[in-house]
């Protein structure tokens, strides 16, 4: 395939450039997917805090948390005031759930993972974790003894963060491909002004050899190589005595062949 | 009328002032890293605001959140427990509470209606206080109203209180919030920018060697040589260009005159058959011996273009490959340690490095041998077909064991390219600028160890460790495509060299005061220090110290940086000190102190601080005396040509410095576990310095002696 320096050098640039605009994109998407699910941990941290701190205040109060009156109703309301939360849950502190959004969990067990979570976060006062459909955020109970009486864990839909993330490298992926697309162009068309001069250069070489090849020797091309190129004068010069001799040659055997037929 | 340039254009300027190719080169690579810039920045400028404007409306639903609870909380304590709202106690601790968990949030502030009385205000700048009474919306505000307020977003929430009408909550958040999230990832934007503003150099000068400043020197030698009556030239065309254009129609012209040539010949001797005078026959014959003297030299030679710098690219990408890992391996080994109370972790985490390197080290004399046989290509191809299972092998692991044997693979793979790049330079260059030639290679290493890790860092960071040596692999496959397209099966006819000096050989070095010194008190130190404290020690002490991977990465990067940097300044550091050793010495030196420094960490503000200087003193000293090195084992091994052969002497040299490759991460390990970091690398810079200043005086006593041997009696 005949490719002159131009297309190739912007195959190069283009590639590359690609290359780094493709790894941006990538680190792009995934901050926007890290920030996105801060700040929805954030959110649901604070609605955690905020029932830790309704529960608390009656644990401190020598209520027991198996006990708490209404805990149901005011898991119901929050629940409610927030579409993207799944299901809240209180357990204690194995894992038996107490109250629930979800009146049939009550009195399961819940995963492993969220105790360990809670056990391995204790300094901190959440947790939180991104489950297959749900992400989860949750945080250790405390009576005022600072004895560990149980945790609660908020449960939100995963597919508005999953939604957002696809919709965002859509939109990304068709941004990242147009300024491809345009690095492509203008790699192209500034590598062809740039190697213009360099490419008229190597066409005036291609037709002085040409001249030269068909014994034009008064040839624009190679007049102008004459002047530019000693070597290519010399060697053109060369070639032109090289052909004469031949010619010369040619024509002395020649001479000798009808001198010995005569 | 179009110009025709000199086929002996290949600097800055032609004759006439035309920019030359290395003009060209300059206005391309400007170009391109201009179109990197411009490029990056619409795309960042085009994601940040797309990013800004779907993340907003999460930050508002936080704002409500805390809005609508804090708002339900006043009103509780106004109606349920019946305190007025200016009585409330310990409203700006409860506020400051709420900030301090809350950092998105800027400002939260208690207004009564009526009078607009400001009744509690935190994270407010007093100065914007009495602005924010004079700004309030009016009464009866919707819940979660939102305005602009002084560079805040100001959310209003009224309290729903039968006691008290009129009281709002204002939350506030910054409106530069989103905006200045979002500009995290400037840093590692950089990153790619630098790295790829560095590919994008080093493949427009490979590209520059291989279409265009090669071949235009091919050109001109083959016009030289035909305007000499030599014609016996013709191209290889690799590629269709310009220039293959041109050595096509040159290549036709050749054959064109050979054809004519060739008629004249065979007419000739049908003449010279024909004739029945002998006399007639002579002078037909003596025609043809005249022309046959001009035209019929001899071989065809075939001209192709190579140069040393065409294993550039591919060694640099091969070395990307490899450094990707750089940031965390010594993390991911510890990952994988087994349980086992007999080995302590350290030596687990140190040991996939050490084993790489005993692979490599085995595999370099085995690949010298081959690449004389079958050519450097070949040998590069094999190693590339090694390591690229072994990267693969990394992603699948499930065992410590696993992860050794497939970095070990690499290990091999990676002796055997590095081998085969060596042999390719030695084949390209002339013998006396070798060690001119074999700062490619090291302007590869280090081009790789800048690229490498901070990229690495951060692809591990998204992808995860394993997963980043399929990146690897991935780069080191297109390494190996390059070779395949752009290098040739050529095999240089040497002179067979044995590749490890024999016992005789060996005794011989050990008796060579400057043979030892140079390989065990300079190189064995040197690169000790590489692998125990760059590739070992500094990335487990920075992830000691808290540092992200992707700092961790920046940090080691500028080891490479340094490097990089010092490499065209060392003509420059050669006028200062001339000798080779001499700048061995200073390399040695400098990255000796580098590590001693650990011990004013203090001084330097601090363990992560000091380090950075410590990875900067390396890389500075070993750019010093990387070329230097080659030049005092070649003038060693000019000593020993007859004895123990030139090569045998290097490529003992290279032994010495691999078995320090090898020995450093267990050094490392051993006094880690004695001493900790911070003294580790303060002992090994110290044994570094005692090893420099033993070599100096050894290698000053050995020229004083070799200058007594060449003048008898000149010092007396």
């Amino acid at each position: 395939m005949k490719l002159g320096f131009a297309p190739r050098i912007a195959m190069v640039i283009t590639l590359i450039l690609g290359c780094g605009i493709a790894t941006t994109a990538m680190l792009s998407i995934h901050k926007y997917e890290s920030t996105l699910f801060d700040f929805l941990t954030s959110r649901f941290e604070f609605v955690v805090n905020d029932i830790r701190q309704e529960i608390e205040t009656q644990l401190d109060l020598g209520i027991f948390l198996a006990d708490i009156q209404d805990e149901s109703t005011v898991l119901d309301e929050i629940m409610v005031a927030d579409e993207q939360i799944l299901s809240i849950e209180v357990f204690d502190p194995d894992g038996i759930v107490l109250f629930s959004t979800d009146p049939s969990f009550i009195g399961d067990l819940v995963t492993e993972k969220w105790l360990d979570a809670g056990q391995d976060n204790q300094s901190r006062q959440v947790w939180s974790m991104l489950e297959v459909d749900a992400g989860v955020v949750g945080a250790l109970l405390h009576n005022n003894l600072g004895q560990h009486a149980g945790s609660l864990a908020l449960r939100y839909s995963r597919a508005f963060l999953d939604d957002s993330v696809a919709d965002q490298s859509t939109r990304l992926l068709a941004i990242t491909v147009a300024v491809w697309l345009g690095v492509t162009l203008v790699s192209v068309v500034g590598a062809v002004l740039l190697l213009r001069a360099r490419h008229r250069h190597q066409e005036g070489l291609r037709s002085a050899i040409d001249e030269i090849m068909d014994d034009c020797r008064d040839g624009e091309a190679l007049a102008v190589a004459k002047t530019g190129s000693p070597e290519l004068a010399a060697f053109a010069e060369n070639i032109f005595v090289s052909n004469d001799e031949i010619h010369a040659a040619m024509e002395e055997i020649r001479k000798l062949d009808e001198e010995g037929s005569k | 009328m179009s110009r025709l340039p000199s086929p002996s254009m290949v600097s800055g300027t032609t004759k006439t002032g035309q920019p030359g190719p290395r003009g060209i080169l300059g206005k391309l690579v400007c170009f391109a890293l201009a179109l990197l810039l411009v490029g990056q920045a619409v795309l960042g400028w085009l994601f940040l605001k797309d990013f800004e404007e779907e993340l907003k409306p999460q930050l508002n639903q936080k704002a409500i959140a805390v809005g609508q609870s804090l708002a339900g909380q006043v009103g509780y304590a106004i109606d349920g427990i019946g305190i007025p709202v200016d009585r409330l106690v310990g409203m700006d601790e409860f506020f400051d509470d709420i900030l301090v968990l809350n950092q998105d949030i800027e400002y939260l502030a208690l207004v009564r209606s009526p009078d607009n009385r400001l009744l509690y205000v935190r994270g407010l700048p007093d100065s914007l206080v009495e602005n924010m009474r004079s700004n309030l919306p009016e009464e009866g505000a919707e819940p979660g109203r939102e305005r602009e307020f002084e560079g805040y977003i100001d959310l209003a929430f009224p309290v729903a209180a039968a006691g008290e009408a009129g009281v709002v909550l204002h939350v506030g958040v910054g409106a530069n919030y989103v905006h200045n999230r979002l500009l995290e990832i400037l840093f590692e934007v950089l990153t790619v920018i630098v790295v790829t503003g560095l590919l994008i150099l080093e493949f427009l000068l490979f590209f520059f060697a291989m279409h265009i400043s090669e071949p235009a020197r091919h050109f001109q030698s083959a016009l030289k040589e035909g305007a000499q009556g030599n014609f016996s030239n013709r191209f290889t065309i690799q590629v269709m260009d310009e220039f293959g254009a041109v050595f096509s129609r040159f290549n036709l012209l050749m054959r064109d005159l050979a054809r004519r040539y060739e008629d004249f010949s065979f007419e000739a001797q049908e003449i010279k058959n024909a004739q029945i005078d002998e006399k007639l026959a002579l002078k037909v014959q003596g025609v043809h011996d005249r022309m046959e003297k001009k035209f019929n030299a001899g071989k065809i030679l075939n001209l192709r273009a190579r140069t040393a710098a065409q294993i550039r690219v591919p060694l640099l990408l091969f070395f990307f490959a490899e450094e990707l890992s750089r940031s965390f391996l010594p993390l991911l080994a510890a990952r994988h340690a087994p349980n086992d109370p007999g080995i302590p972790v350290e030596m687990l985490m140190g040991l996939p490095i050490t084993l790489f390197m005993v692979a490599a080290m085995v595999c370099t004399p085995f690949g010298r041998g081959l690449a004389d046989r079958i050519g450097p290509r070949r040998v590069f191809l094999v190693g590339a077909g090694l390591t690229v299972p072994g990267f693969i092998g990394v992603f699948f692991t499930q065992t410590y064991y696993d992860f050794v044997v497939w970095r070990m693979l690499s290990g091999a793979g990676f002796g055997l390219m590095l081998i085969a790049s060596q042999t390719w330079v030695e084949d390209h260059v002339q013998e006396r600028h070798r060690a001119t030639g074999m700062s490619t290679v090291a302007g590869s290493v280090f081009a790789g160890l800048f690229c490498g890790p901070p990229l690495g860092a951060i692809i591990a960071g998204r992808i995860g460790f394993e997963a980043t040596f399929l990146v690897g692999a991935a780069v080191a496959a297109v390494s190996g495509l390059i070779v395949f397209y752009m290098l040739d099966d050529h095999v240089e006819k040497r002179r067979p060299t044995r590749a490890l000096p024999d016992l005789q050989g060996w005794l011989t070095l050990l008796t060579d005061a400057r043979f030892v010194a140079a390989s065990f008190l300079a190189a064995f130190p040197s690169r000790l220090l590489l692998t125990g404290v760059l590739f070992f020690l500094a990335p487990l002490y920075l992830d000691e110290l808290g540092n992200r991977p992707s700092t961790i990465g920046w940090i080691i990067m500028l080891y490479g940086l340094a490097g990089l940097a010092i490499l065209p300044v060392s003509a420059r550091i050669a006028d200062w000190f001339p000798a080779p050793g001499q700048r061995v010495a200073l390399g040695a030196a400098i990255s000796g102190t580098g590590c001693v420094l650990t011990f004013l960490e203090p001084v330097f503000g601090g363990a992560t601080a000091t380090m950075t200087l410590t990875i900067l003193f390396l890389g500075i000293g070993h750019g010093i005396m990387f070329s230097p090195a080659l030049a005092v084992t070649q003038v060693i091994g000019e000593k020993h040509r007859d004895t123990v052969g030139q090569s045998s002497v290097i490529t003992a040299f290279r032994m010495v410095e691999q078995l320090g490759l090898i020995v450093g991460p267990v050094v490392s390990a051993v006094l880690v576990i004695c001493l900790g970091f911070s003294k580790t690398i303060v002992v090994i810079g110290g044994i570094v310095l005692v090893c420099t200043v033993l070599y100096g005086l050894i290698s000053y006593n050995a020229r004083c002696h070799a200058a007594r041997t060449r003048q008898p009696g000149s010092l007396s």
